[in-house]
């Protein structure tokens, strides 16, 4: 690998010390999902290790067939009849397609239990695709304290998508049921969380980024599964999938263009941040990234677009350095990145006297990056498909099953099919947010904790105007907050699953 | 002192006066709340009213009266005495609520900045201003636009204008929205909406006599016309063209292709929008989302002199340069040589049953040309892509979000100059259809065997499309379903 190569393809050349050594780096590229195929893909990140993902579609097909032979029916040893079980898998548990699916065969469920997986919820139906529980398992470990704490979450997590005697009945029967007719020798075992921290302990501790905030809500939303039922928790922690698995693609996002501002500033003046100014400064999630009730969609292409015009920028004087016989090893830390930044100051008139910055317009602006740079096609379109299906409400072929998806973070502003979408979640996705925010709490808390929480995934609202908006009039429906017009402090928020806990009890 | 400043001060004037005069008598309360512009504007409407200590009222009686002004800022520390008009924080106003002494005053509050005021104050007193919804975080930019105290605001502006046609007072009101709109993509919806109000600002700094066009399309961020006549449409959309061609080949080398052909005014002119440009927007996709935002020369409160570059590339300037039929040095050649109708200007070629392409390689082209055509996955011509394949196919990537196949020409190479494509079915050896959410939700079959074939290729672009449809559609929609692309990939000039 070297300069040249890097030029001829920039977005497959990375230096190494951005592939393999950068806490942020995306990896793995996102590209196309939906909630379900992310929380499908975390159950095998999670237990079914051994089962690629592109191997999904294949035993979809198979499983599809099996459950309409008689004779593999009669051998599983099932005391239901075939067609009560074709009505299971093709009506009970199916998931709606999407009006681009509506013509397709195959089978989509719902992933209720871990070995629906197995058959279903790969982000492509065909070909290579891509890992979306990588991330959910990257994301763990970057939002950890340290490998033991992700580790022990890994493991709860583990324990809670599998099905146990607490589980309810359904889908205890469900896990029987399946795994009368498993196949192709799964097990569902613990795989591995590789050691992934992202950045240092000492550092990791002063900073906020959203797999922070998504590790302590992964652990609430586990904690609450007990008191409702499983299909009630699966859409619970989908919500939660979601809110978190975008925002950390997005602060990444924002992270590397933060860099690439920083090696900018380098280039021209003395501007060297210490390792802290580098924490707080470029890598801190301090803004906001989405606004609740505005359009989502042209910001998160801005994301993505300035992410790309980063990545090339960043390689590009990474290679140059190694050119010059500097050698960066790795940027896993702030202090790494600072130094970067030292080094690139230091070396300013070499760097700008090799043409570094023609080089990087050249390939920022060639015929074959500028349309990837616009996300008309390849990585920033994936990023871009990814985030709008992640969060946006699924839409139905079948009009009935619309309100099928209640754990979105989009919608859809209208009903055209233009319509914008907008910043407003789903009934599910607010239970999440309120029961994660009030989890830790000791005492009451208002709306603007709330607030805060949703702040902590780069997502603003004005606290003023919850009382009057659609996150109010949610928050009401849902029973979620206590209007108390003679307090100063306005809402307050209630706890969405204690009362299910005293009413059980009782 | 900026005219839009007068003019709200004259507005929160008038209300209080009228509300004073509907009072019982002097001592009667009037607890009131003007929400406003951002703290940066309000502050100088503060210092208007505050000139004669507060908004002076001769009531029916013959008494003056004094209404103080306070202006919440929370970062205030001290606080006026009480009766006297002076900057305060919030918690300060909750006791001006509660003083008897205190039986009036008007509070300005910047939107998104009434911490704690909400249920306290405005239980308490009345409001005007901006609807206190459309002032907050929450509210979209159209929720802004059509609040009661903006519209009025940008009627007050129009007035003031030398326009006597309504459509082209519709036309400035249009730009306007426009522009704010652009403003709030641009700033990412931020609460304080500071672009919008400065783009009112500016368009209160156009003289009353002026030609309005030059004025109100540079406070708006748009390129002037030649006659100094509003078209908002044209100007709107040739900046989307611009964006669209940033969009497509970069900032610098975008302008760089446009200065090709260019004069040399022109040159000098680009070469200044280019330094513009970079120094306040370094993505081509930021650009194109606010487009008329980052045009402006005039940023600020303010409409200073336009820069030599904005006279010059006016709408005339810019369409001429955005010329489709520029074709960038080195682009294919696609021609269709079937059509039924003549090819006209910014028209479509209109064949039956199957097109004729003529693609041809550069002029003065020895090396190869690497060329791609690419067919979106919901479609299915595939038998003629395999033979296009079976010619000279280089690579083939299937399953990416659109399935691409690349070949490679030269003018001196075997291949047959004009390519045929006929409408036929798939074989079946073709790989099924992907699962991509680009995959249009209509897949379509195979083009009946009597349909028509619409070939549109944009030189300047590199990019074609050609769409079938019957004779039916022809009538009723001849705009249907594009049915492949076909993409220079190397420019080689």
């Amino acid at each position: 690998m070297s300069m040249e190569a890097f030029k001829e393809n920039p977005w497959k050349e990375s230096h190494p010390a951005y592939e393999k050594k950068t806490f942020f780096h995306i990896r793995p590229a996102p590209e196309f999902a939906t909630a379900e195929v992310v929380v499908s893909s975390l159950y095998r990140a999670c237990g079914f290790e051994t089962l690629a993902e592109k191997d999904v579609p294949a035993a979809g097909r198979e499983f599809a067939k099996d459950s309409q032979a008689p004779r593999i029916h009669e051998r599983s040893g099932t005391k239901i009849d075939m067609e009560t079980w074709r009505v299971v898998l093709n009506g009970v548990l199916e998931s709606p397609k999407q009006p681009n699916q509506s013509s397709k065969r195959f089978l989509q469920m719902c992933p209720l239990v871990p070995d629906v997986a197995l058959y279903s919820g790969s982000a492509r139906l065909a070909g290579n695709s891509w890992n979306p529980g990588q991330l959910i398992q990257r994301m763990i470990g970057y939002g950890s304290e340290n490998y033991q704490q992700a580790q022990n979450l890994w493991q709860k997590l583990y324990e809670a998508l599998g099905i146990s005697g607490t589980d309810d009945i359904w889908a205890r029967w469900l896990h029987q049921e399946f795994g009368l007719r498993r196949r192709n020798g799964a097990e569902w075992k613990i795989s591995h969380l590789p050691d992934e921290g992202g950045l240092p302990l000492q550092e990791k501790s002063r900073l906020n980024f959203p797999a922070r905030q998504f590790v302590r809500d992964l652990e609430g939303v586990i904690q609450a599964k007990p008191f409702m039922t499983r299909r009630q928790w699966v859409s619970l922690l989908e919500a939660q999938l979601r809110l978190g698995s975008v925002a950390h693609v997005l602060w990444l996002c924002d992270v590397n263009y933060q860099v690439w501002q920083a090696i900018r500033r380098a280039l021209h003046a003395d501007d060297y941040p210490s390792a802290e100014e580098v924490g707080n400064r470029l890598i801190s999630c301090t803004g906001h990234y989405l606004t609740y009730g505005n359009p989502a969609v042209p910001i998160i292409r801005d994301y993505a677009s300035r992410y790309l015009v980063a990545r090339i920028g960043i390689n590009a004087v990474l290679w140059q350095l190694q050119v010059m016989g500097v050698e960066i090893k790795s940027l896993e830390s702030c202090e790494e990145l600072s130094g970067l930044l030292r080094k690139v100051g230091e070396k300013r008139n070499q760097l700008l006297a090799a043409g570094l910055e023609a080089t990087v317009t050249e390939l920022q602006e060639g015929e074959k990056n500028a349309r990837a740079i616009a996300c008309k096609k390849g990585i920033g379109s994936n990023l871009v498909e990814f985030a709008r299906h992640v969060l946006g409400q699924r839409q139905t072929a079948n009009e009935i099953l619309r309100g099928y998806d209640q754990g979105y973070i989009l919608r859809k502003k209208a009903e055209y099919s233009s319509a914008p979408w907008i910043v407003s979640m789903g009934p599910v996705s607010i239970l999440a947010l309120v029961h994660c925010c009030l989890r830790d709490a000791a005492g009451p808390r208002s709306i603007q904790k709330l607030c805060q929480h949703l702040a902590a995934y780069g997502i603003r609202v004005d606290r003023d105007n919850v009382t009057t908006g659609d996150l109010g009039r949610k928050l009401r429906m849902l029973g979620l907050v206590l209007d108390s017009p003679d307090a100063e402090s306005g809402m307050l928020l209630v706890p969405p699953f204690d009362g299910t806990l005293k009413t059980q009890s009782a | 002192m900026n005219p839009l400043v007068l003019q709200i001060a004259m507005a929160v004037r008038e209300r209080t006066a009228t509300k004073v005069r509907s009072l019982p008598g002097t001592a009667a309360e009037l607890r009131t709340v003007f929400h406003g512009p951002p703290i940066e504007f309000l502050e100088l409407v503060f210092q208007e009213l505050v000139k004669d200590g507060g908004v002076k009222v001769e009531a029916a009686n013959g008494q003056s009266v004094i209404v103080p002004i306070l202006l919440h800022s929370e970062s205030a520390t001290e606080y006026p005495q009480v009766g006297h008009s002076g900057v305060c924080a919030g918690v300060h106003l909750n006791d001006f609520r509660n003083q008897p002494g205190c039986p009036k005053f008007v509070a300005l509050v910047a939107p998104g900045n009434h911490p704690s005021l909400a249920l306290t104050i405005e239980s308490a007193s009345d409001s005007f201003g901006l609807d206190v919804r459309s002032n907050s975080g929450n509210a979209t930019i159209e929720d802004w636009w059509n609040d009661d105290f903006i519209q009025s605001l940008v009627n007050g502006a129009l007035d003031r204008f030398a326009i006597s046609k309504e459509t082209d007072r519709e036309q400035a009101r249009q730009m306007i929205q426009r522009s704010v709109h652009a403003a709030d993509e641009a700033e990412r919806h931020g609460v304080s909406r500071i672009g919008a109000w400065r783009i009112l600002s500016r368009i209160y700094c156009i003289p009353g006599n002026a030609k309005v066009c030059p004025l109100l399309s540079l406070a708006c961020g748009f390129p002037t016309t030649d006659d100094g006549e509003l078209a908002m449409k044209d100007q709107y959309e040739v900046l989307q063209r611009l964006a669209s061609h940033l969009e497509e080949n970069g900032i610098t080398k975008g302008l760089e292709e446009l200065k090709e052909e260019a004069e040399p005014a022109d040159i000098e002119a680009l070469d200044a929008f280019s330094v513009h440009l970079h120094a306040i927007c370094d993505i081509p996709t930021t650009f194109a989302r606010a487009a008329s935002y980052f045009y402006s020369p005039c940023r600020g409160d303010d409409l200073a002199s336009p820069p030599k570059w904005w006279m010059h590339l006016t709408l005339e300037r810019w369409v001429e340069l955005l010329e489709e039929e520029r074709r960038p040095e080195g682009a294919l050649r696609i021609e269709c040589t079937n059509f039924i109708f003549p090819p006209f200007k910014g028209g479509h070629s209109v064949v039956h049953r199957e097109v004729d392409l003529l693609v041809s390689a550069p002029e003065d082209q020895a090396e190869p040309v690497q060329a791609v055509l690419i067919r979106p996955p919901f479609l299915i011509w595939s038998k003629v892509l395999r033979s296009f394949m079976g010619l000279v196919c280089q690579t083939a990537l299937a399953y990416s979000s659109i399935i691409s196949f690349s070949w490679s020409f030269s003018t001196t190479s075997p291949v047959p100059p004009c390519w045929q494509l006929p409408c036929v079915a798939p074989p079946s050896c073709w790989p099924s259809e992907p699962d991509h959410p680009s995959s249009r939700p209509d897949a379509l079959a195979p083009p009946p065997p009597d349909s028509f074939l619409m070939l549109h290729y944009s030189p300047c672009q590199n990019h074609g499309t050609i769409q079938y449809f019957t004779e039916d559609e022809l009538i009723l929609s001849p705009y249907s379903r594009p049915m492949f692309h076909i993409v220079a990939l190397n420019s080689v000039a």
